[in-house]
């Protein structure tokens, strides 16, 4: 088998490279210059009962004579399956409208009310930059474009990179911007109107929204030792706009949690409704230490919001390099997340006649700990870079939609 | 505004003290591996980003993202 100098560099011009590049460097690869570095995965998500996704993905680098780097990445996203429409589960069958008005679903007693007829495409390109300034410093450019039938995203980057302390230490300034249209099919219900049967008109307002997103990120990496590195960086970002998922109910029940017939239809279901502003920090800090001739990489996230979700993110990666040409690499990650102010699993009738201004019953924002854990595998076939992951996913929460599980099984190769 | 003011302590205290950290250029060989790259599979990152976000209430904090989904 040939050996592999992706997998282990052990090559004197590359290292002299790094060396001359690093911190600068830390994030990029080292690859030969002239030549188009290409990456092609595919991705298969897949929950058990609920959504499945099919995930290809291509990205090309090219590195310049100047070092100024040029990348590409074009992602295509598959959905189907069926989703959490917000409502709660009952001892009763439940109907509903589909999101277009146009036909309806049934849910059976006790289980969790899933709209089946999830179905969207997702393309997204992404175009990188870097551009060095002087000996110790650079930025790099960063532009997005992403649709599927029902959205659209555009958004642009820049980050400042410095090197000081003999390259040890790199300090990083980027601002980030992003715009997002909605055009919901359908069109988007009235926020905490009540769902009509199908052949009832629902009350409208526009045909689509916006949102925008602005980002700033601050970064510090510090080599600590030959064998040791640490990232910290502090993030803010602000958003303003249209951020309800125009898909999603909440339900509405008697006193004794009984289904309250109206509208047509089995129970009360008012269209959820999320502030129109979102303003969220996080700060991150990331551990990668060379144990022995493999490599460890922890990392640690708290993020927080003012619409009252905290969250802690621990994600650790352990690579046994076994050889020259392959390696194990387990993969651990822990979330848990506090709920937003404004969730809520059902309400009451009295509740829904009193001044409602924001909820939602969207598990994503309830309550919640996911776990993921698995494992990759790295080698050399053919000449090329391979690598095959396979990871469990599962989320839990207070309620019955919160519990998820699935399946990522992910293939890369590189050229 | 104090975590803000904590980081930049934090960020001064850091930088002051990384003057006594840190290596030669002659000792990179380690730090210039593949694998030791901040991130050494930007592929994974990004479909984990994406999950992630879709399925959860967080997102962001290691750099900037891919661009957004209608999914949340």
């Amino acid at each position: 088998m040939k050996s592999n100098p992706s997998f282990i560099n052990k090559n004197i011009r590359h290292s002299l490279t790094a060396a001359a590049g690093c911190l600068l460097g830390a994030t990029t690869q080292a690859q030969t210059v002239d030549d188009w570095q290409t990456d092609v995965a595919v991705l298969i998500y897949n929950e058990t009962d609920r959504v499945s996704a099919f995930e290809p993905a291509i990205s090309l680098k090219k590195t310049f004579e100047d070092d100024s780097v040029l990348g590409f990445k074009f992602i295509y996203d598959a959905l189907t399956g069926a989703s959490h429409n917000g409502a709660a589960e009952s001892d009763q069958v439940q109907t509903f409208t589909r999101p277009s008005g146009k036909g309806s679903y049934e849910t059976s007693a006790g289980d969790v009310p899933l709209d089946d007829t999830f179905r969207d495409s997702r393309g997204s390109l992404s175009v990188n930059y870097e551009q060095p300034i002087g000996r110790f410093n650079k930025m790099i450019y960063g532009g997005n474009v992403s649709a599927e039938h029902d959205f659209t995203s555009m958004s642009a980057s820049a980050t400042y990179l410095q090197d000081i302390n003999q390259r040890n230490t790199t300090l990083s300034v980027g601002v980030s911007f992003e715009y997002d249209d909605i055009t919901p099919e359908g069109g988007i219900p009235v926020a905490l109107s009540e769902m009509q049967v199908n052949t009832n008109a629902q009350v409208r307002d526009e045909e689509s929204d916006t949102r925008t997103m602005s980002e700033v990120l601050f970064g510090v990496t510090q080599v600590i030792d030959r064998y040791t590195l640490v990232q910290l960086n502090y993030g803010y970002s602000q958003s303003s706009g249209y951020h309800t998922d125009p898909y999603k109910i909440v339900s509405v029940l008697n006193s004794d949690g009984s289904l309250n017939a109206a509208n047509g239809l089995n129970g009360t279901y008012i269209y959820e409704n999320r502030p129109d502003s979102r303003s969220k920090q996080s700060l991150f800090a990331k551990v990668k230490r060379y144990i022995g001739g493999d490599v460890a990489d922890i990392s640690y996230r708290y993020m927080w919001d003012d619409w009252e979700v905290a969250s802690h993110t621990i994600d650790t990666h352990y690579r046994f390099n076994m050889s020259d040409s392959w390696y194990i690499e387990p993969h651990v990650r822990y979330y848990q997340q506090s709920e937003a102010d404004f969730y809520r699993y059902s309400i009451s009738t009295a509740e829904q006649a009193s001044n409602l201004e924001y909820i939602t019953a969207d598990y994503r924002l309830g309550d919640m700990t996911a776990t993921t854990i698995g494992a990759k595998v790295g080698f050399m076939a053919g000449g090329y870079g391979n690598s095959v992951r396979l990871e469990m996913y599962q989320q839990s929460g207070d309620e019955s939609p919160s519990d998820v599980d699935a399946l990522i099984l992910q293939y890369n190769i590189r050229f | 505004m104090n975590v803000i003011t904590s980081l930049l302590l934090l960020s001064t205290l850091t930088m002051a003290g990384c003057s006594s950290l840190g290596v030669k250029p002659w000792e990179r060989d380690i730090l210039a591996r593949e694998d030791m790259a901040l991130d050494n599979a930007p592929m994974d990152s990004g479909f984990d980003d994406h999950i992630y976000f879709s399925k959860e209430a967080s997102s962001g904090g290691k750099s900037f993202g891919g661009g957004g989904c209608g999914c949340n």
